[in-house]
């Protein structure tokens, strides 16, 4: 337990040395502070904007886009890479597409999907689905292509069926593939949330963001900046927490 | 018979009767996991035939004795319980029982990665016996065993084998063990295999004993007979 305080504070040593060298050295120094921003600046953002609600209301929508889109598109991806492990043909089948609609850089297609979908919250959460998407999907089938043939041999000489043999073997072998794609798959869909913001919006932490950096307002960007890392934080550590009930879960319903 | 483009069987006829035990001893790779995978069902041969006269009910001990890492070892061993093919066989009283017998109680919340590998071994032999097959498939299933716990288990499953009136394949190394199990050992030529000889073990005992089987003046006769075959 001592150990453990210990280390804690050895770890915020080098954060809050920096933030302090960083206060002390550009404090004074208008010039600076415009290219720089400055720690006391963007604690005054904090406060300032937690109070009036703006920042706590552009927190939550970029949180809500990102999770929403997260939830859209692990749940297809991983259903239908699992679902792939079916019909190998269906893979074989479907492969160069899958590949080269994953290896497109999405976020080249937010603009369109702002087109289609509208400026609103909606085209945001799209963003962030398909960025995730294509990472469960594959996560997903490799998850099922990698289970050990001896869990498979086994089922089959209890003459399982296919159905039993997925339910039994392959979901919950496949769950830690599904799950890394899951911690893999935070930081898409913030960026998902992120990039559609950022290209049109008028709400939301890519929003504000925007914003601060066309007025140069460098430590109103960085407050934007460290609010994207809280909630990314945030999200990765419930993303880590849900792995074992998962599998618990599906080891009992299946 | 033919796997995978590789020869592996030539000629090979085999009779198994109900109620007796088979032994398959023979050189390393010469295809013995591969004839009951063959028997088993769970790979099909290229050419040649199967026939099971009656209904066939099969259990298979695999060399890996896989075990589920995701479930408890009560979870792992109620495995065929949880097949719609198995279902109507759902007896956990069995299980418990069996657990005593092997000296696996207390372990039922386990998962295997805390398991000993004997007592994989162990488990993996309940999971295939609580389905009360007409043929055991059993490929070195004692591999693990320290030499006490293995004749108290060989014992319990001769008792059980005759409760259920199932017949026995075990694919050994242990030569001991072919003789003191067997009704017949069943030596093979290295690849493309066939039988190089079917040695009936009678050893003069009223119903078979792993114990009384390796006091029998003739196990030492039987064991020199089929070590001069194998030629390791």
């Amino acid at each position: 337990m001592k150990s453990r305080v210990i280390l804690f504070l050895l770890r915020l040593l080098p954060g809050v040395c920096f933030v302090l060298l960083w206060q002390i050295l550009l404090r004074g120094n208008p010039q600076l502070i415009f290219y720089f921003g400055l720690p006391s600046k963007i604690l005054a953002y904090i406060i300032a904007k937690t109070a009036d609600g703006t920042l706590i209301n552009d927190t939550y929508i970029t949180l809500s886009e990102a999770l929403i889109g997260f939830l859209i598109g692990n749940i297809i991806g991983t259903s239908m890479g699992l679902s792939l492990w079916f019909s190998n043909k269906l893979f074989k089948i479907y492969k160069p597409y899958i590949i080269a609609l994953g290896s497109a850089p999405i976020f080249a297609l937010a603009p369109l999907l702002i087109i289609w979908f509208g400026t609103g919250m909606f085209s945001k959460v799209m963003i962030a689905a398909l960025s995730t998407f294509f990472v469960a999907l594959f996560q997903a089938y490799s998850g099922a292509e990698q289970v050990d043939k001896n869990y498979i041999k086994l089922l089959k000489s209890m003459k399982a069926s296919k159905m039993e043999v997925f339910k039994k073997v392959i979901a919950p072998s496949s769950i830690v593939w599904v799950s890394s794609a899951f911690k893999i798959n935070v930081g898409f869909a913030l960026l998902g949330a992120f990039v559609g913001e950022y290209i049109s919006s008028n709400a939301g932490l890519g929003h504000l963001i925007l914003v601060a950096s066309g007025l140069f307002d460098i430590s109103l960007v960085l407050t934007g900046v460290l609010m994207f890392m809280i909630i990314a934080i945030g999200f990765s550590y419930l993303v880590s927490r849900l792995e074992s009930p998962i599998k618990k879960l599906i080891v009992k319903v299946l | 018979m033919n796997y995978g483009g590789l020869s592996i069987f030539s000629g090979l006829n085999l009779k198994l009767l109900d109620g007796k035990n088979y032994s398959i001893v023979g050189p390393t790779g010469c295809g013995k996991t591969t004839l009951l995978n063959i028997i088993s069902g769970v790979d099909k041969p290229s050419s040649g035939e199967l026939k099971f006269s009656g209904e066939e009910n099969k259990g298979y001990l695999l060399q890996e004795n896989v075990m589920l890492p995701w479930r408890t070892l009560l979870e792992n061993i109620g495995l065929p319980f949880e097949i719609k093919q198995n279902v109507n066989v759902t007896n956990y009283g069995v299980i418990s029982n069996f657990l005593k017998l092997f000296d696996l109680e207390g372990f039922e919340t386990y998962y295997p990665d805390a398991l000993s590998g004997g007592m994989k071994q162990r488990a993996a032999l309940i999971r295939c016996l609580i389905t009360e097959p007409n043929l055991l498939l059993l490929d070195e299933p004692f591999s693990n065993l320290d030499f006490d716990i293995k004749l108290k288990i060989q014992k319990i499953l001769l008792g059980y084998q005759k409760q259920i009136h199932s017949s026995i394949v075990f694919v050994t190394h242990d030569i001991e063990d072919a003789i003191a199990l067997s009704d017949e050992v069943i030596i093979f030529s290295s690849r493309p295999s066939s039988i190089k000889e079917i040695i009936k073990i009678d050893l003069g005992l009223t119903e078979k004993d792993p114990i009384l089987a390796r006091k029998s003046d003739k196990f030492p006769i039987y064991f020199a007979e089929i070590w001069d075959k194998l030629k390791y």
